[in-house]
């Protein structure tokens, strides 16, 4: 199997640490930080506060909440939202036709602070059936994104956890912007747990490699971003973003797997996101017809 | 006259998007529209402001001809980029997404990165036509009013994310 190069590691991948089995949170040591980055990214990482070497909890969570909610903006701009209503629309019709379970349980794999689930709780118009849970194990952020649902009494909840050990399992997983932090093994391993959760369906979207993603990766985080960090993570999310071929090789055969916006041309230049769309069950080409060739 | 009103219509137009971008990005709501009305209101308001104090301060140096000949050059420069601005914003009201993204992939991003080379370069280009010292010093002046704006009007916004940052059990 074919899985990426490691590249630059993202600063944000490097400043948290959590116990596997409990996702308690660790400290990190900040010459460990120091010691995987180099350049501008050493440079960034050294101002961040530390006690006794180790970096300071607050300070990473303030960093963390204000990189967020900046990509919050961006995400506003390319209206994710939109983009992520749209597409779930088909996937939850198939779901619905092959479980009577209901709610529809849609999980956010690694939400952040939550803003395409609370966008589908106050815009999407999913169903009444569709339950929106977001699960990250950053707990200060599932924390702010929790704050910032309750403030506009959104109907969804977020959870500190890993989203395929649910009490409640997703019936589908989905993501936006994750996947390329995900490398290596590490990318067929996760594809790996949708199978294992029994997860019916998933929808991942991604920033599209290509020539010209960095650069504008570069000149839209540094004209609408005021966090280094965020600046920095998001030229690199850009320039590890994953292929079609690496994402089309980490799913498992018993998911049919369906790729939007993955061909190469003139029109994808306006797109700056691929889709993979995955199910267990039903027709997944025929339910994503109408979006023609910009399907592979 | 008309130099005057169209200098003074593409500071407004500037500086109301300055003080959109300075809330921006700050708010996790989803609702953000009083947000941004609010924003745009004090833009507006301290805009104004911004502009009569410079006009006070072009009207004190009393080099009129000189100042008006540096404006005309200085509109060349700035109602091009407006145009161009305004023209992608207008994109944001097309019927279909992907008109819609185009604007902001292809223009407001890259725009917003030169818009301080623009104004400096503007600035500069037209005060460096004119042989009057005190052209020079109103055109610094107003360099550094419009540059500072966003970050000033910022300012209130800066320290929003902190409620959202709890002290861990």
């Amino acid at each position: 199997m074919r899985c990426s190069r490691p590249l630059q590691p993202e600063i944000s991948d490097l400043i948290v640490d959590y116990e596997p089995a409990t996702l308690a949170r660790r400290d990190v040591a900040r010459d460990t930080v120091l010691a995987a980055l180099a350049g501008r990214a050493r440079s960034i990482a050294s101002a961040i506060p530390h006690t006794g070497g180790l970096l300071d909890r607050r300070a990473v969570d303030g960093i963390l909440v204000r990189s967020h909610l900046e990509l919050q903006r961006l995400h506003e701009e390319f209206r994710v939202g939109e983009m992520m209503k749209g597409l779930l629309g088909p996937l939850l019709a198939l779901v619905r036709a092959a479980t009577r379970e209901r709610p529809i349980r849609l999980v956010d794999l690694g939400c952040g602070m939550g803003f395409v689930v609370r966008w589908l709780a106050a815009r999407g118009q999913l169903g009444e059936d569709v339950e929106l849970v977001g699960a990250d194990y950053n707990l200060a952020l599932v924390r702010a994104a929790q704050r910032l649902a309750d403030d506009e009494r959104l109907p969804c909840r977020f959870v500190a956890a890993n989203a395929f050990r649910l009490e409640q399992p997703a019936h589908v997983v989905m993501s936006t912007g994750v996947l390329h932090h995900f490398r290596g093994d590490a990318l067929p391993a996760v594809f790996a747990d949708h199978d294992r959760s029994g997860a019916l369906a998933f929808l991942h979207a991604d920033i599209r490699p290509s020539k010209l993603a960095p650069l504008g990766a570069w000149i839209f985080h540094q004209a609408r971003m005021r966090e280094p960090l965020a600046r920095f993570d998001g030229y690199w999310s850009a320039v590890r973003a994953h292929s079609a071929d690496d994402l089309r090789a980490a799913v498992p055969a018993a998911f049919q797997l369906a790729m939007l916006d993955a061909r190469p041309g003139i029109a994808g230049l306006l797109r700056i996101f691929q889709v993979a769309i995955g199910s267990r069950t039903g027709d997944l080409r025929a339910a994503y017809a109408p979006y023609g060739r910009r399907l592979s | 006259m008309t130099t005057v009103v169209l200098l003074v219509t593409l500071a407004m137009f500037d500086l109301l998007l300055a003080g959109f971008r300075a809330v921006a990005g700050r708010d996790g709501r989803i609702a953000k529209a009083p947000l941004f009305r609010a924003a745009l209101l004090r833009a507006a308001l301290w805009g104004a402001v911004v502009i009569a104090a410079n006009a006070a301060l072009v009207a004190a140096l009393d080099a009129w001809p000189a100042m008006l000949a540096a404006g005309r050059d200085a509109v060349w420069v700035f109602g091009t980029f407006a145009t161009v601005t305004a023209a992608a914003i207008g994109f944001w009201f097309a019927p279909q997404h992907e008109l819609r993204l185009v604007p902001t992939i292809l223009v407001l991003g890259p725009l917003t990165l030169v818009r301080p080379l623009v104004i400096a370069g503007g600035l500069t280009w037209a005060a460096a036509r004119s042989p009057e010292p005190r052209v020079w010093l109103a055109a610094a002046v107003a360099g550094a009013s419009m540059l500072a704006f966003e970050h000033v009007l910022g300012r209130k916004h800066a320290g929003t994310w902190r409620h959202l940052v709890a002290q861990e059990d």
